[in-house]
């Protein structure tokens, strides 16, 4: 009964009440959203590479090479040379290395050029290694191996050939038409960078840069096996990716690789300098949260200033039911129900509204943004979230509760 | 045993103010009397009636309801006192605009210690008929029903607990006069048949005719309100 008086009371006073509701869902899709989103792109984050002990690049800032590395973003200023890659191949330390090279695209999705050990070794999240939804490695000059994002957007199956383009814009006037990639494997979601990759091998990336003469020559023999094609061994890679024997000579390694001579060299741990990355992401972060939790908290006062403003219209109301045998805590208790049931319904439509939003512009925001986001916000954060909310909406309703409580008192 | 007992009761609503609002050396009414009230506004009716609910205490003297002193109660006994044996008609604003005419009866229900849920819809349906609502009204919003179907819900609901005691405060001053007419006649014979006490408050002298026995406020209260 104490339950239906309230929700039948708040339907009742249906206009200013929608108003409260709206204002209140409207702020409770920006803290969700915010919260939601700051929380996908952390574990994104934290998730885009793992195993991966050492990247060594070219002198630049640490963030530079991340970015471009790991994240696929920002540009690569310059290269390292063969010889510095086969020097670290060669490093007692050194389990293994993975070369990279950037700076191509296909409709706006990065090219990799990398060996074929890339598949093997990479892994990310909690050490997990790529799959192959289909197909398998490249073995061939001109194959491709594509993340699962490019080939959902793009409709990309395997057999089907693309063309690369210079330069990492979506629209590029040097495309490399006349020597055509045939896709041979495509890679399950990982929710990294590396679903919106396509990798083919160091060969075939040198060879799309040689005249044009060479490129038909080179065609005639695409079906040779790569190992065949040491003339098209590159100068340089972007970066070199390591893992260690022993994670232990990662700090020493990188003192020697940062100090040597032979070449201005600059090596990075990923764990450090993700977190070091994240580290300063976090002031916009929580400028983000603070503003979030303001807006949250004016609205709740406009739901205070509202449920005040109806207790001078609900008089008789009040007198009413004093006659009728309720006490004045039923009074209370009743106006804090009604302010209760108005945040839960609030907070329902916000996480409906948010889970409708995030699973129309899930895409949009892997696309550009390169953040792979859930659509299920429903987490114990959120549970968490709303219990707060559903304290702080029990604190903006003392006021109103109060004074239907002195006034039934009065009678 | 009498329905109401008043002795030597003060009340003024500032502990202050040297002026008393009311002043009754002795009253009372007996169980089962059916009792007019008359006496012009701001000579104390509604607050004898609160009294007499226990939504107010006399600073002194000794109030007793049914059998039971007011004054030994507290706020809490008083109002679960209140559900159980006292029916209230006010003026108007008997029921809660935004409940059906069901759900304000079983309101007041949910306030009273002596409800039993088993038999409480057929209660209900039974009051309704006696009342002569139609059933197509028994689930519509109290809003949309005229004046005089709400001052009957107001009777169903203020009856549904089966209390000794009814006090209607001006409930006919909205009503025209055939409303008003059939209204009291109503409220008066369900309260003969089931033996309850009635005190009906009224500033309007024509209804007096309508009750056995009446009396004028001012002869009881010993005191001259000033203005």
């Amino acid at each position: 009964m104490f339950f239906r008086l309230a929700s039948k009371s708040i339907i009742y006073r249906k206009g200013s009440v929608m108003l409260t509701i709206i204002a209140l869902s409207i702020s409770m899709l920006v803290m969700f959203g915010v919260e939601h989103i700051r929380e996908q792109a952390k574990v994104s984050f934290s998730n885009s590479v793992s195993g991966v002990d050492i990247i060594v690049g070219t002198r630049t800032g640490e963030l530079n090479l991340l970015l471009y590395s790991v994240f696929r973003m920002g540009k690569p200023t310059n290269n390292m040379s063969w010889q510095s890659y086969t020097n670290l191949k060669n490093n007692p330390q050194v389990k293994w290395a993975l070369p990279i090279s950037l700076g191509d695209s296909h409709r706006g999705y990065r090219v990799l050029g990398t060996t074929s050990n890339y598949f093997d070794y990479f892994s990310y999240g909690e050490k997990q290694a790529l799959e192959f939804s289909n197909g398998d490695k490249f073995n061939h000059l001109f194959d491709v191996v594509i993340g699962s994002e490019v080939a959902k957007s793009l409709k990309y199956q395997l057999g089907d050939q693309l063309t690369l383009a210079h330069g990492i814009g979506s629209t590029s006037f040097t495309n490399h038409t006349d020597t055509p990639f045939k896709i041979v494997g495509v890679l399950k979601p990982t929710g990294t960078a590396v679903d919106q990759t396509l990798h083919i091998s160091l060969q075939g990336l040198e060879a799309i840069h040689l005249s044009a003469s060479k490129r038909k020559e080179l065609l005639n023999k695409a079906q040779q096996p790569l190992t065949n094609f040491v003339e098209l061994q590159p100068q340089s890679v972007t970066a070199v990716m390591l893992g260690l024997k022993s994670r232990l000579s990662a700090f020493q390694l990188q003192r020697n690789i940062n100090t040597n001579n032979e070449e201005p060299l600059m090596a990075l741990l990923p764990g450090v300098a993700l977190s070091e990355l994240w580290q300063t992401l976090s002031v916009a972060e929580s400028t983000l949260r603070l503003i979030s939790s303001l807006v949250i908290i004016s609205t709740l006062f406009g739901l205070s200033a509202m449920l005040l403003a109806s207790i001078r219209e609900r008089q008789q109301e009040i007198k009413l039911l004093r006659m009728i045998g309720a006490s004045p805590f039923f009074i209370y208790w009743l106006i804090e129900l009604e302010a209760l049931l108005i945040t839960l319904v609030s907070a329902f439509i916000a996480i409906v509204l948010l889970t409708v939003g995030l699973t129309a512009s899930k895409s949009f925001l892997l696309t550009h943004y390169g953040l792979s986001v859930n659509a299920n916000i429903l987490s114990v954060n959120t549970l968490i979230t709303v219990s707060i909310l559903l304290f702080l909406t029990f604190l903006a309703a003392i006021p109103p509760a109060f004074m239907a409580f002195k006034e039934a008192n009065r009678r | 045993m009498n329905a109401i007992e008043i002795n030597n009761l003060e009340f003024s609503y500032s502990i202050k103010s040297e002026q008393n609002i009311l002043k009754i050396a002795d009253w009372s009414v007996k169980q089962g009397e059916q009792l007019f009230i008359h006496g012009p506004s701001g000579s104390g009716k509604s607050t004898l009636l609160n009294i007499i609910c226990g939504l107010q205490l006399p600073q002194s003297g000794e109030i007793k309801v049914l059998g039971e002193a007011l004054n030994n109660m507290s706020k809490r006994q008083r109002d679960k006192y209140r559900a159980a044996h006292i029916g209230y008609i006010f003026q108007q604003f008997n029921l809660i605009d935004y409940l059906n005419a069901i759900e304000n009866i079983k309101l007041a229900t949910h306030f009273s210690p002596n409800t039993k849920p088993s038999t409480l819809a057929a209660q209900i349906d039974n009051i309704l008929t006696t009342l002569k609502l139609d059933a197509k009204d028994w689930h519509r919003p109290v809003n949309q029903l005229s004046i005089g179907q709400q001052q009957r819900v107001g009777i169903a609901r203020a009856l549904i607990n089966q209390p000794k005691l009814i006090i209607a405060d001006e409930p006919t001053s909205s009503l025209d006069q055939v409303a008003k007419d059939s209204f009291i006649s109503l409220l008066t014979s369900l309260c003969e048949e089931n033996a309850t006490t009635l005190l009906f408050v009224s500033h309007d002298m024509s209804l007096q005719n309508h009750f056995n026995s009446s009396i004028a406020l001012n002869s009881i209260n010993h005191l001259k309100v000033k203005n």
